[in-house]
Formats: structure tokens, C-alpha cells, sequence
């Protein structure tokens, strides 16, 4: 299970009716060894309902280049083959600046619960109050980068030696909670579970 | 790594003591290796989350703000445009290598990333220019760039998560100092001169 100490909800809409349970990749662009994937899986596990992923890819970010949309892209490729067969995957490349927008909303319009990557840099946590305060449907980030959750403490460390004696205080109880190498399997799901929206059901 | 060597939770050491080695149980080189992929990966991230200005001069400790402040106005013996650094066109054969390698390849070698980073706030006319290019060259090219642990990273140039050193020298003042003749002895650079040379 997806520790409770990563899961922090952006806004307070509740899980709702919905197709699926959609995952916004923005930050942990991985299929394994992701809390935020095993949580979005945990719910649509426990809800009955099919798990849709969003990786997006915008154009207009400040130092977009070649080397980092074809270091994305190679990704998405990966991601697309690890998911095939599991859960819909939806790779999105902007073709022209603005393009993008609205995507996430209307996706999110059919979905019990939206999980994101929680993410500290840059736009992203801009990005992810925005849409918090824009989806009417509960939209959780779950902490996917760090071994001791990072929101486990607010204190600011000024130095190495600080901060590791606040790790090794926090390590050995988080060691043994590290995220599923395969979070499918290990959800206990099929190889091939229906992968394509449905009607509407309750969640 | 852990199951390679043979690692259990009970080789932990009984109680917390921020020593960088002893706390796992293993190794030098497998502790060092996890102090690096742990303490100072995850300290960066707790700096991106919890410090305002993290990702320039103003997160910096005051110590270290203050010096280079003072140092302000020393001479820079020498300085170069934006153009000049990222096309690797400066005097320095060594900083120029780990510039190209940044640029051709993504990476850079570790340590050379800290003498690329030091020179650069040597080369530019304040400490804030400084800060501004290499988040610049760093983003660019670099396929960490944009991550917490870069943004430590540069900010380490600087002064952060490090302490005061002596002598006070210009335009570092108490912040570490780094040469590209001292790197010389200390790593063996005629093979990556070579390979990434002009």
C-alpha cells in the first residue's frame, strides 16, 4: 500500500462517479518503483475501474531543446510498452504551443480521482495548485521521489551532516516501505485489463 | 546494490549520527555510494521544497551571501560573454573540456562539475550573473538539469551546504575555492583533454 505520509490531497473534492482513475505524469515519467502509479492502481483496484495515464509533453517550457524532448520522447516509448496490455496509456506531444490546453480537464471530467506526481521545482508545483483549484474532482500528489517522505519535516537543513542524522533517523522505518518494483502485478490485476473507458459507474 | 551486498536492516547502526560512514554497515565504497544517492539527493530535495530561493543566490546561508557580497567588487582577471562559455571558447583548456562534454553529451564527470561551476563564478561580473549562467547552461544541456539536486548542486558553487573556508581569497572570499591546476594534479586529465578537447 501507498503510505498515507506521501499522499497529500491538492484540493478537497471528493472520488466521485467516473470511466477511470487517471494519473497525470508530470515529474516520476517512470513504470516501476512509482508510489504515485501504485496509488492511482490502488484506487482503481479497489474502485473496479480501469487506470488511464497522461504523460504530456509541452513545448513552450523555458530550456525546451531537441536533447530533452528526445530524452521525453525515448521515455514515452518505453512507457508505452511497459503499459500495453495493462492500462491505457496516453502519450501527448504538444504540436504547437497552447495546444495542450484543456487536456487534463477533459480528461479529468471523467475520472474518480486524478493522482499526480508530487514535485518541488520549476512550474510544477504552480502547475499542480492550478489544477487542483481547476478540477472539480479530487486530485492527489504522492511523493515518489524520496526514501523518507520529504513533506516529513518542514525544517530547512543548512548542512549534510544535519540532514543525514535526520535521515538515518527516518530510514529504518521507511526502508521497509519502498514503492512496488511492478505495481501491477503487484495489485494482483490481470496482464490485460480492460483497458478502453466504459460507461459511467459508481465509484 | 544493497542485495549485492548482502545487506540487512540489522547492519543499521543502533541510533542516528549523521557520520557519513559506519551508519549502513557496509563498506566504504558502497556507503559513500549511498551517502550520495541518499543524503545528498534527498537534501537537495529538501531544499527545493522548504527554502525559498532555492534556485538562486538567496537561498545561500548569510555567511556565504555575505563574502561573496563583499568581494563584490574585486577585479576579475578575466570574464566572458554567455556566448563565449557555452561554446566552451575560454583560456581554459580543462573548464572548456567539461563544457563540451556537458554540451555533446548531457553529463558531465562529478568532479570536474564543481571546478566547471567555480570558474564561472570566477568569469562573471557578479555572483548573481554567475548563478543566472550556470542555471542556464545547466537547464540547457544538461539531462539533470531542472532537477533539485542541480539547483544544490550550483547553489554548492556558491556556498551552500558547505562552510567558510581560509584563506579569504578575491571574488571567492570565504567560499571554497577551486583551480583548474590543482584539479589537474588531482585527477588524471590528459585521456579526457584529449577525448574532449578542440
Amino acid at each position: 500500500m501507498t503510505p498515507n505520509d506521501r499522499i497529500r490531497p491538492v484540493n478537497s473534492s471528493a472520488e466521485r462517479d467516473g470511466d477511470w482513475v487517471l494519473y497525470w505524469m508530470i515529474a516520476a515519467r517512470r513504470p516501476t518503483w512509482n508510489f504515485a502509479l501504485q496509488r492511482a492502481i490502488e484506487r482503481a483496484t479497489h474502485l473496479d475501474k480501469p487506470v488511464l495515464v497522461l504523460e504530456a509533453l509541452r513545448v513552450d517550457h523555458p530550456w525546451a531543446s531537441d536533447r530533452l524532448h528526445r530524452f521525453v520522447l525515448d521515455g514515452m516509448a518505453d512507457n508505452a510498452s511497459a503499459f500495453a496490455g495493462r492500462l491505457t496509456y496516453l502519450p501527448y506531444v504538444e504540436p504547437m504551443v497552447g495546444a495542450g490546453r484543456g487536456l487534463l480537464e477533459a480528461l479529468a471530467r471523467r475520472a474518480c480521482l486524478v493522482v499526480t506526481d508530487d514535485a518541488p521545482t520549476l512550474f510544477l508545483p504552480r502547475m499542480i495548485e492550478a489544477a487542483g483549484r481547476t478540477l472539480d474532482v479530487r486530485l492527489e500528489a504522492v511523493d515518489t521521489h524520496t526514501i523518507v517522505p520529504m513533506r516529513s519535516t518542514s525544517r530547512t537543513f543548512t548542512t549534510a551532516a544535519s540532514f543525514r542524522r535526520h535521515l538515518q533517523g527516518g530510514l529504518p522505518g521507511h526502508l521497509s516501505q519502498l514503492p512496488d518494483p511492478d505495481p501491477w502485478r503487484g495489485s494482483g490485476r490481470p496482464p490485460a485489463h480492460r483497458s478502453q473507458p466504459r460507461s459511467s459507474r459508481s465509484c | 546494490m544493497l542485495t549485492r551486498e548482502s545487506w540487512a536492516p540489522d547492519l543499521l547502526g543502533p541510533r542516528p549520527t549523521g557520520s557519513r560512514t559506519g551508519w549502513w554497515g557496509l563498506g566504504a565504497g558502497a556507503e559513500s555510494y549511498l551517502d550520495q544517492l541518499l543524503t545528498w539527493r534527498e537534501l537537495a530535495l529538501n531544499g527545493a521544497l522548504n527554502l525559498p530561493g532555492y534556485d538562486d543566490l538567496t537561498g545561500n546561508p548569510a555567511w556565504a551571501q555575505r563574502t561573496l557580497d563583499e568581494h563584490r567588487a574585486d577585479v576579475r582577471a578575466m570574464t566572458y560573454t554567455d556566448e563565449a562559455l557555452a561554446s566552451a571558447s575560454t583560456h581554459d583548456p580543462v573548464w572548456n573540456a567539461a563544457q563540451r562534454e556537458l554540451v555533446q553529451t548531457g553529463g558531465m564527470h562529478t568532479y570536474l562539475r564543481m571546478l566547471w561551476g567555480k570558474k564561472v563564478l570566477e568569469w562573471s561580473d557578479t555572483p548573481e550573473q554567475a548563478f543566472s549562467r550556470l542555471v542556464h547552461l545547466n537547464n540547457r544541456y544538461a539531462l539533470d538539469g531542472r532537477d533539485p539536486n542541480s539547483y544544490a548542486g550550483i547553489a554548492w558553487v556558491f556556498g551552500r551546504y558547505d562552510r567558510a573556508w581560509g584563506p579569504e581569497r578575491p571574488i571567492y572570499g570565504k567560499v571554497r575555492y577551486m583551480t583548474s591546476e590543482s584539479t589537474r594534479r588531482k585527477l588524471r586529465m590528459r585521456g579526457y583533454l584529449e577525448r574532449w578537447g578542440p
